[in-house]
């Protein structure tokens, strides 16, 4: 089993990772980094759970994720995980509006949003997502089709040029 | 992959997109104040004032007068029942303090009859708060003035009656978030060893029994209080998070309930503190051995 010394060098490489997922849930820096402690203890606490040591960046994120979804429904600060699986953007969506990635994902809802920054932007595949998400891999990518539409819609002006 | 996906994942990499500082720090704080994996640690908040006051007044009187009045020692003897139950004296103090940094460590010391037993938890005890005073001092080291940690370690005698002595050793660690350990020992008197959760039954059910128990009591209270969490059915890590260890820690109250004590984070979010699970000495007294059927004795 790896040691604590271990443990926050595998915390380190993946927190970029564990900001975009708690983030993406939350939409906020003070609760993402309020979850992401949370995480980090309750995966220490149960690293003799990790039988693969290969597989923590996985790990790690599925425990973030959860204690991200756990929180949020505890707070009710943010609209739920079951969406309107036809409206992907917020109400005061400008889609006139030209965006950045980053704003036109931040604009995404849930759980698109999760999704996207788990693809674009840490190159995981749908197989390694559902297993973050607790969904299965036809779901992540009916998922990953919708928010890519919505994406392109977005973003066609940068895409054309 | 399309060249959309390509496009999206080229602007995604070239993003600047640093975690903010306050998310880094935060995980940085975290990770400073885990514990060493091999370390059983506890936690409390600092002795009150009036308890350390009493820990004096039970010094001069219990410890202090008795070593070295032959005449109290001999009057204090005659007293059956106390010279039975007083056993536990603090015989360290570990203490620093400036702006950032603040630790403050008893080392308890259990004598009596039971040698090895009090031996075992004396052993236990100065590994535990030896590994924590290192532990500090190094932190001391690398934080500095950067960031602020403290560590509180204290101990209560929860039980000690002609049969049985319970001491529960409390840690509290603090460096940005704040963490929380209990370690609880346990003497059988009759029979002068350390009993363990494991040792109270032979019944296979035993655990199982109380497990269900507490995640029935978990659930209940999920049900009547929303701000109440418990990790019942975490999908995530596939991890249950009830299920007792034969070093569990426990005690029992003054109804002869058995209650198991869970360390901060263990079951539930940090704000729920250490919770506790009271299991009705009805539901385990055929469980039981003989023995500890009829508890606190």
């Amino acid at each position: 089993m790896i040691d604590k010394d271990r443990f926050c060098e595998e915390i380190r490489l993946c927190e970029k990772a564990m900001y975009y997922v708690a983030f993406s849930v939350t939409g906020s820096n003070d609760d993402a980094a309020e979850i992401i402690s949370e995480a980090i203890y309750r995966a220490y606490k149960n690293l003799d759970s990790l039988k693969n040591e290969g597989a923590f960046k996985a790990w790690i994120l599925r425990i973030v994720h959860n204690t991200a979804v756990e929180t949020v429904r505890k707070n009710s600060k943010i609209i739920p995980l079951e969406e309107n699986n036809h409206s992907f953007y917020c109400e005061d969506e400008n889609l006139t509006e030209r965006l950045d990635l980053q704003n036109a994902v931040n604009r995404l809802k849930q759980p698109y949003r999760t999704v996207v920054v788990l693809f674009y932007y840490e190159n995981l595949s749908a197989a390694e997502i559902a297993k973050i998400t607790d969904s299965n891999v036809a779901a992540v990518k009916k998922q990953l089709s919708r928010a890519r539409n919505m994406l392109r819609e977005s973003l066609k002006e940068d895409f054309n040029q | 992959m399309n060249d959309f996906d390509k496009y999206i994942k080229s602007m995604a990499s070239e993003e600047n997109t640093d975690i903010p500082d306050s998310v880094k720090n935060k995980i940085e704080e975290t990770l400073a104040a885990l514990p060493e994996k091999n370390i059983h640690i506890k936690k409390t908040k600092i002795l009150p004032r009036i308890a350390a006051t009493a820990a004096c007044f039970i010094f001069v009187i219990f410890f202090l007068l008795p070593n070295v009045s032959v005449a109290y020692a001999e009057a204090f003897e005659e007293i059956p029942i106390i010279g039975r139950l007083i056993k536990v004296i603090t015989v360290r103090n570990y203490f620093y303090s400036d702006d950032y940094h603040e630790m403050d460590i008893d080392v308890p010391k259990v004598s009596g009859e039971d040698g090895d037993a009090a031996d075992y938890i004396n052993n236990d005890v100065n590994k535990l708060t030896d590994t924590l005073v290192k532990q500090f001092y190094k932190d001391l080291d690398s934080i500095g003035d950067s960031g602020h940690s403290s560590i509180y370690v204290d101990y209560e005698t929860v039980t000690n009656t002609e049969s049985w002595f319970t001491l529960k050793m409390r840690v509290h660690e603090a460096a940005g978030s704040s963490n929380t350990y209990y370690k609880y020992y346990h003497i059988d008197k009759k029979s002068g060893k350390i009993i363990k959760l494991s040792d109270l039954s032979e019944d296979e059910g035993f655990f199982e029994t109380l497990e269900k128990e507490i995640r029935q009591q978990m659930r209940s209270q999920m049900d009547n209080d929303s701000n109440k969490i418990y990790w019942l059915d975490d999908s995530v890590i596939g991890k249950d998070y009830v299920a007792l260890t034969p070093e569990h820690n426990f005690f029992w109250n003054e109804n002869g309930d058995l209650v198991i004590v869970f360390d901060k984070y263990e079951v539930a979010p940090g704000a729920m503190g250490t919770p506790e699970f009271t299991v009705d000495k009805a539901l385990i007294s055929d469980m039981l051995k003989s023995e500890y059927k009829n508890m606190p004795f």
